[in-house]
């Protein structure tokens, strides 16, 4: 299509990326009638949450490879379910040990008393109090991840309401609760759990949540909250933490992307842009790289903060103290992901079959102090020689996902930190290496696994800066740290989906409430703009 | 996935039926055979034998042992004479009831703490600043109930403990078939009986040596169902029925102070410095909200309301443990004022018996209230009359033969 | 109304003197022979002291004086260090490239360190949920008046580590790694670990004026200040149990078998230890047991003392000899160090804090975690000297030639010699949730106990470390009420 013919005709917004977010924003649009184009960089929508077929018969979900907090009411909303969305639960969690069983944690509680009791007692019994006064938690900060975050300087009567109903909420916590919500938010994983437990092998699996996505240790202050994760998630509404889309991921993008056009959104592929397009400020619709220009009322980007800003506006285009906050942004990719296809299964020493104990998520996190080593090699500019793995086998879950018999194993790592003392463009160089170490590590607690890859994928984060286009590879579009969050997703006072050029949108990762394949920023940002009649 | 207890293998092997029920993450027996009466009324009338292992089991030792027992136990443990069990129960800094159970003194170090659900984590985290062990022997001890009439007669042919002589609620060591245990004489029946405390090695055999003394007096190993009756009509709570742990709720109203709960009597306000006491003395203050009560349902009603159906009135061998809305009487329009947690038709008292957490104003002896009772899928009252507990109290539930003068233990 | 203060450390003394002159009978019982607990000779930094207290409790007249900071000098192997001022426009011509944002993050904290300082100035505030509403939205409000943009980059840079912070404002990793060292103080974190620009932001809020002649001159002026008033001051008297009957304390019973009756008790020594050691079990509602078993205090202070032939000259600035100085180069260098304290081992490569007076050099090392797997041994002792000597020696090639090593002093040994738990000089660690209101615990902040008649006033107890004398004052205020 020509310039000129979409300037004739211009789009009410235009959705830059066709990430799960960005879809889910062309989505919202165009269900309210909205004439919607998404512009995608790469040959497919996804973004991070994509499936791709790079050896015949086996599927990878090359990034993301599991979901829990999809918000059941945008399936609701969107059809996703009609459009081909099967959620699956995941089992179980496993975390072996090289030289005793490990532990299992499953969805049963008689069964997991079972299992923790061989690692204390005390423990055992502290366990199902301690997810009781998660689960308050939970649902004390849930509401939180469905809707606007309210900015505590302002004084619109809509963020002191937000406030006053937050505060509210607060107190009817009781006293216990407060104090312990207080400390959720500020300590670390570790120092948290060891409140409740004494069992290393237990606090470590459960630590874990807290460092995902970002660059940070176990005993980083600040980690503990992201335990809440777990007592929020939610598969079709249920509250079960983590499920598999059959189809990987990828399938969680294509139902969005079916009902957006659905809804009449127009979808394009291989339209990278170059840039947003201003006019006195305004954003009037983009530029893409082959020189192409698209007029449209509003632009809603759905690639992370950095990108955006820095790249397709500018930093000369934008405020001072604006740019200066996206300058300190925190991106810092610190996850890999080690995607393998394998000939057979290969069992685990310790607990060997293709029990419902592989059914889940496998995590390789048998201490705290192996956790937080890891995390100190990366500090200094390398990857873990013997990284934090999760590990799910997706062709157990949907046997779609690879040729009958045969395996794929998703291995989503930590750490590899983008800036490598050698300078991240140096990735290329180091990424065998850093395939290796996973493999190695993984080796040993499957002794065969060697023998059964058939391929291998490995993915820095400079990798997935390449492919994906993320800013430094952050998995998260930057570090999902208390400073980033709520009204500082990802300035303050900018966290709701505006941005300081008018007519441009953020509805990514980057926005509030923040990464992984929740798809309420795009759900949020595409609100907003309705409300706000941008659009 | 439940476990095996220790006996498994014979009960497994003496149950005709398949009815196997969840205890405390153990396999129990329902019933072994297809219904549960037989082993009903041998509770009553001969003898019933029950593995009681699922049950959790804590030893706690050390100098201290008795104070720190006192701290989380809503009984002065620090009065309880070595050979002497104590029931009571345990609350938590609220004031709210956790669980309920045994303690028995053992010697004045060492303490035999039995719940209905393991407390470890709770018990180790108030240990701090007492010269206390706290081991949970659930796994490595096990229990059994003998209890009925004949229960003393059928024990004694196994063991040199002088059953005349022991007391109710009294504890001793001894060897029973052979194998060293103890035994006290305490129960969830409200009738005669028996407790035996055995490693989980020793257990088939005292098992077995109580099935072959028990021959001769038709004793019968019985299971959770016909315990339950029982225990109704002795008018024991139990945990999770009739009060939920604290632990469990997730909302305030759902949690029960001892007064609450009918248990009540194991709290002495007086006595400073146990866990959940603060709490209770300014409930005491504003006065209890809730009472247990036994309500006994008219049965004319019953057989009235069935028969507006045409159809006769069932009489389950079954307790049943649905809670069901109480009002106040013919107040079935309006809030209900309490909820029945427990009922059951006795076989022996031929009435109908329910448990039931009413308002403090609807606890008095004699007061009429409405019950939801269900028949044909449509709700209706029937009318209950509170009654005194224990509904059924025989004298030999506390009756000693050789009964030492007062204070001797 | 008579009260006994538990614990002659500077806290101690400030409370106790504060109470007297409101004209109580009081009584002040410390374990040791002397007065002063920490504050008594062992310590470099006494910029925090309050002068509103010194003022109130008249210290100049008991010889108490200010003066402005010393300098801090950072070693450095490769250039000539660098000699930091508090003040910026001194400091400006050692920062080169960095001054004016050293300026600029001056005026910064200028603008917003005064709210700071006034909640560190009364009780924290009360958070529970039955507490009253209005003077928590009028501290709320109080904040608001820093304006939009100060209070934005507070709550950005709050939560955030005072490596990125302090990376996003200046280049010298001297630079850097000085005012890192200081934001560490008492914490259990590296530079690199997140909220330790809050901890940064605290101890500015606190630091003024140093003491002339260093803690010792001030615990003299407050044991004078305190027989002045009529405190009646029992060394060598350790209490061994605090009384409470009906729950309420009645008195204290010391190591040596006295029993002490009093209408008040104010504890300034550590809370933990209070209420879990001095107190029966019984005595105490578990919310509070929970609370403070649960309290984080891991020491990871050690001291080295050396006597001096001659004086230290530093490679880099011959002829500077400074009364302070610094070896750590670079912020890594201290997270080096704390990653030690993390995995418990013994460290390698020490950074230092060095105080330098006539013929001898203290040196805290704050890497030495009393958890050290294996323990502290006579070994370990003798190794943590040489491992001081060694990260002199590059700095001082002659070190091991005018310097002989005459104590040292591992966290178990700090923790043996000045009573203190887990060796933790603040008394529990300074950490977000172990701040504010919620230190050392959301109902224990605000001086009151559970039990009727015990106080806490200790370093452990908001607002916190340091050599402030804010606890203890403040404890007073409370205790001295009606
Ligand atoms: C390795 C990895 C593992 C993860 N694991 C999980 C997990 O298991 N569970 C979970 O919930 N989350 C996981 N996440 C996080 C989650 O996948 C992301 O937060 C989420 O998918 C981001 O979605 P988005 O739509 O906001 O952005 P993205 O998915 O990043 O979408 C941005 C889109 O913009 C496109 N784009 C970039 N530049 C241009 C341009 N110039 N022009 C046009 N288009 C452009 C990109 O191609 C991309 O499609 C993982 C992420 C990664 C990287
Ligand atoms: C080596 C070291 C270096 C430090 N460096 C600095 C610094 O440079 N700058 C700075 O500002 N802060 C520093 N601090 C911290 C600061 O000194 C402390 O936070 C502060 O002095 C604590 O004062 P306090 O009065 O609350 O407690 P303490 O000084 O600990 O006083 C408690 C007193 O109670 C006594 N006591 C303990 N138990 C009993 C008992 N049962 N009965 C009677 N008495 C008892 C103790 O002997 C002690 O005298 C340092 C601390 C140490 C240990």
């Amino acid at each position: 299509m020509s310039a000129k013919g979409a300037e004739s005709n211009p789009y009410d917004a235009i959705v830059v990326g066709g990430g799960h977010n960005g879809l889910t924003a062309a989505a919202y649009l165009a269900r309210s009638g909205r004439k919607v184009l998404v512009l995608e960089r790469r040959h497919l929508v996804g973004g991070a949450a994509v499936t791709e077929e790079l050896y015949p018969g086996f599927k990878y979900s090359v990034c993301s490879y599991v979901v829990s907090l999809l918000r059941p009411w945008i399936i609701r909303d969107l059809n996703l379910s009609r459009h081909g969305l099967r959620i699956v639960p995941l089992e179980c969690s496993y975390t072996p040990q090289l030289d005793s069983p490990g532990l299992c944690r499953w969805p049963d509680p008689d069964q997991n008393r079972q299992e923790i009791r061989r690692l204390s007692r005390r423990d055992a019994d502290n366990y199902p109090e301690f997810g009781k006064l998660m689960g308050k938690l939970a649902r004390f900060a849930k509401p939180f991840i469905d809707e606007l975050a309210p900015d505590p300087t302002s004084l619109r009567p809509g963020d002191l309401w937000q406030f006053k109903r937050a505060a509210d909420r607060f107190r009817a916590l009781g006293d216990d609760l407060v104090a312990l919500q207080l400390k959720l938010t500020t300590m670390g994983g570790v120092d948290f759990l060891r409140e409740f437990f004494e069992s290393d092998q237990l606090i470590a699996p459960m630590s874990c949540s807290g460092i995902i996505g970002t660059m940070l240790g176990v005993n980083s202050p600040g980690t503990a909250y992201v335990l809440l994760h777990h007592y929020m998630g939610e598969i079709d509404g249920s509250s079960r933490a983590w499920g598999f889309p059959i189809g990987g991921t990828g399938a969680v993008s294509d139902a969005i992307a079916a009902s957006a056009l659905e809804f009449g959104a127009e979808i394009r592929c291989n339209a990278p842009i170059a840039n947003i397009r201003l006019k006195n400020g305004r954003a009037t619709g983009v530029i893409l790289q082959n020189g192409d220009e698209i007029a449209a009322r509003s632009v809603v980007s759905g690639c992370d903060p950095s990108l955006t800003f820095l790249r397709f506006v500018g930093k000369e285009n934008l405020p001072a103290d604006f740019a200066a906050s996206l300058e300190n942004y925190k991106n810092r990719g610190s996850s890999g992901k080690v995607n393998l296809a394998l000939d057979r299964f290969p069992e685990f020493v310790q607990r060997p079959g293709i029990g419902p104990h592989v059914r889940g998520d496998v995590a390789i996190a048998p201490s705290t102090e192996y956790l937080e080593t890891a995390y100190d090699e990366a500090k200094y500019g390398a990857f873990s020689q013997r990284p934090f793995i999760n590990v799910v086998f997706p062709s157990l879950l949907d046997p779609g996902m690879a040729p009958p018999g045969k395996h794929v194993m998703s291995c989503f790592v930590q750490y590899a930190p983008y800036d490598l003392a050698s300078g991240a463009k140096s990735w290329p160089d180091h990424r065998e290496a850093f395939g290796d170490a996973v493999v190695d590590t993984l080796a040993e607690y499957m002794p065969t696994l060697k023998e059964d890859i058939l391929h291998r994928q490995v993915l820095s984060p400079w990798d997935i800066e390449q492919e994906i286009g993320i800013t430094e590879g952050n998995i998260f579009h930057g570090e999902l740290g208390l400073e980033q969050l709520l009204f500082q997703r990802p300035v303050a006072g900018w966290a709701r989906y505006r941005t300081p050029i008018d007519g441009l949108w953020l509805g990514s990762s980057g926005a509030h409430p923040g990464g992984g394949i929740m798809a309420s920023p795009g759900a949020l940002a595409a609100k907003e703009m309705l409300r706000a009649g941008a659009v | 996935m439940p476990r095996k207890t220790a006996l498994f293998e014979r009960t497994a092997d003496l149950m005709t039926s398949v009815a196997w029920k969840e205890w405390a993450g153990y396999a129990a027996p329902c019933n072994f055979d297809a219904y549960s009466e037989r082993e009903y009324f041998a509770i009553r009338h001969s003898a019933g034998l029950l593995d009681l292992s699922p049950l959790a089991k804590y030893m706690v030792t050390g100098a201290d042992a008795a104070r720190y027992l006192a701290r989380i136990w809503t009984r002065d443990i620090t009065r309880l004479k070595p050979g002497r069990v104590a029931y009571g129960c345990m609350c938590d800094g609220e004031g709210k009831l956790l669980d309920d159970g045994t303690v028995a003194c053992l010697d004045p170090e060492t303490f035999r703490v039995t719940s209905s659900e393991a407390w470890l984590g709770w018990f180790e985290r108030h240990s701090r600043g007492y010269q206390v062990e706290i081991e949970d022997c659930t796994d490595r001890l096990a229990a059994l109930a003998l209890q009925g009439p004949l229960s003393r007669e059928i024990l004694q042919a196994v063991t040199e403990v002088d059953l005349d002589a022991m007391r109710f609620f009294g504890v001793a060591a001894g060897s029973i078939a052979g194998v060293n245990g103890w035994i006290s004489r305490t129960g969830y029946t409200g009738d005669l009986g028996y407790e035996i405390w055995i490693a989980c090695e020793d257990a088939l055999t005292v098992y077995d040596a109580l099935l072959v003394a028990g021959k001769p007096h038709h004793l019968e190993p019985i299971g959770l169902d016909a315990l339950d009756v029982a225990r109704i009509e002795a008018g024991f709570v139990m945990q999770g029925v009739d009060y939920i742990s604290a632990q469990h709720c997730l909302i305030e109203a759902r949690k029960s102070t001892p007064e609450d709960a009918g248990l009540g009597w194991t709290v002495n306000l007086e006595r400073a410095g146990w866990i959940g006491r603060e709490a209770l003395v300014q409930e005491q203050e504003q006065g209890p909200k809730w009472g247990l009560v036994g309500l006994e349902l008219d049965w004319a009603e019953i057989e009235a309301l069935h028969e507006e159906y045409g159809l006769p009135p069932h009489l389950s061998p079954l307790a049943c443990r649905n809670a069901v809305p109480v009002y106040s009487e013919g107040g079935a329009n309006e809030k209900p004022v309490g909820q029945a947690t427990s009922s059951s038709w006795s076989p022996t008292l031929k009435r109908y018996l329910v448990l039931a957490q009413v308002h403090r104003k609807y606890a008095a002896l004699g007061t009429r209230l409405s019950v939801e009772y269900t028949v044909e899928f449509e709700r209706r009252t029937i009318t209950g009359t509170v009654v005194e507990r224990p509904f059924f109290d025989p004298e030999r539930k506390t009756f000693t033969p050789k009964a030492a003068p007062k204070g001797a233990s | 109304m008579d009260v006994i203060v538990i614990g002659g450390g500077h806290n101690g003394l400030v409370a106790a003197a504060t109470l007297a002159r409101k004209g109580h009978g009081v009584t002040l019982l410390e374990g040791r022979e002397s007065f002063g607990g920490v504050a008594a000779g062992l310590l470099h930094d006494t910029d925090s002291f309050s002068p509103e207290i010194a003022k109130a409790l008249d210290l100049a007249g008991h010889g108490l004086e200010f003066a402005d900071p010393a300098p801090v000098f950072v070693l450095s192997r490769e250039g000539p260090g660098l000699l930091l001022h508090r003040d910026p426009v001194q400091a400006a011509g050692e920062l080169g490239a960095d001054a004016e944002a050293y300026i600029s993050w001056r005026a910064f904290l200028k603008r917003v360190l005064p709210f700071a300082t006034s909640q560190l100035d009364s009780v924290a505030p009360d958070i529970s949920t039955s507490g009253p509403l209005l003077p928590l939205m009028r501290r709320g409000f109080a904040f608001r008046r820093m304006g939009k943009t100060d209070i934005h980059e507070c709550l950005r840079i709050g939560p955030a580590c005072v490596d990125d912070t302090l990376s996003e404002h200046f280049q010298s990793p001297l630079l850097r790694a000085a005012l890192s060292a200081r934001a560490l103080q008492g914490t259990w974190m590296g530079p690199r670990s997140p909220s330790s620009t809050a901890t940064l932001l605290l101890g500015e809020a606190q630091s003024g004026q140093e003491i002339v002649g260093g803690a010792s001159s001030l615990v003299t002026a407050l044991v004078a200040a305190c027989e002045s008033s009529g405190v009646e001051l029992r060394p060598s008297s350790r209490v061994s149990r605090i009384q409470v009957s009906q729950g309420r304390a009645t008195g204290v019973t010391t190591e040596g078998g006295e029993s002490l009756l009093a209408d008040r008790v104010l504890s300034c020594i550590g809370p933990r230890r209070t209420l879990l050691e001095l107190i029966e079990p019984e005595h105490l509602p578990i919310r509070e047991a929970g609370q403070m078993a649960n309290l984080r205090l891991r020491g990871t202070l050690a001291r080295v003392s050396l006597r001096l032939a001659e004086p230290i000259d530093y490679a880099c600035r011959p002829g500077l000899r400074p009364k302070r100085s610094l070896v750590a180069e670079h912020p890594l260098d201290l997270e080096r160090a704390f990653d030690h304290v993390k995995h418990r081992r013994m460290p390698t490569q020490l950074p230092l804090d060095i105080h330098q007076t006539d013929g001898e050099a203290s040196i805290l090392i704050r890497c030495a975690t009393i958890e050290l797997q294996g323990g502290w041994s006579d070994k370990r002792r003798q190794e943590l000297g040489d491992l001081t000597l060694a990260a002199l020696e590059p700095h001082v090639p002659n070190i091991r030639g005018i310097a002989r090593v005459t104590r040292i002093l591992t966290p178990t040994d700090i923790a043996q010699e000045f009573d203190l738990e887990g060796g933790h000089e603040m008394h529990g660690e300074l950490s977000l949730d172990q701040l504010g209101p919620m230190r050392p615990s959301m109902t224990l902040a605000r001086h009151a106990t559970p039990i009727d008649a015990l106080y806490l006033g200790s370093a452990g107890i908001h607002p916190g470390g340091a050599i402030s004398g804010r606890p203890g004052w403040q404890a007073a205020q409370v205790v001295g009420s009606p």
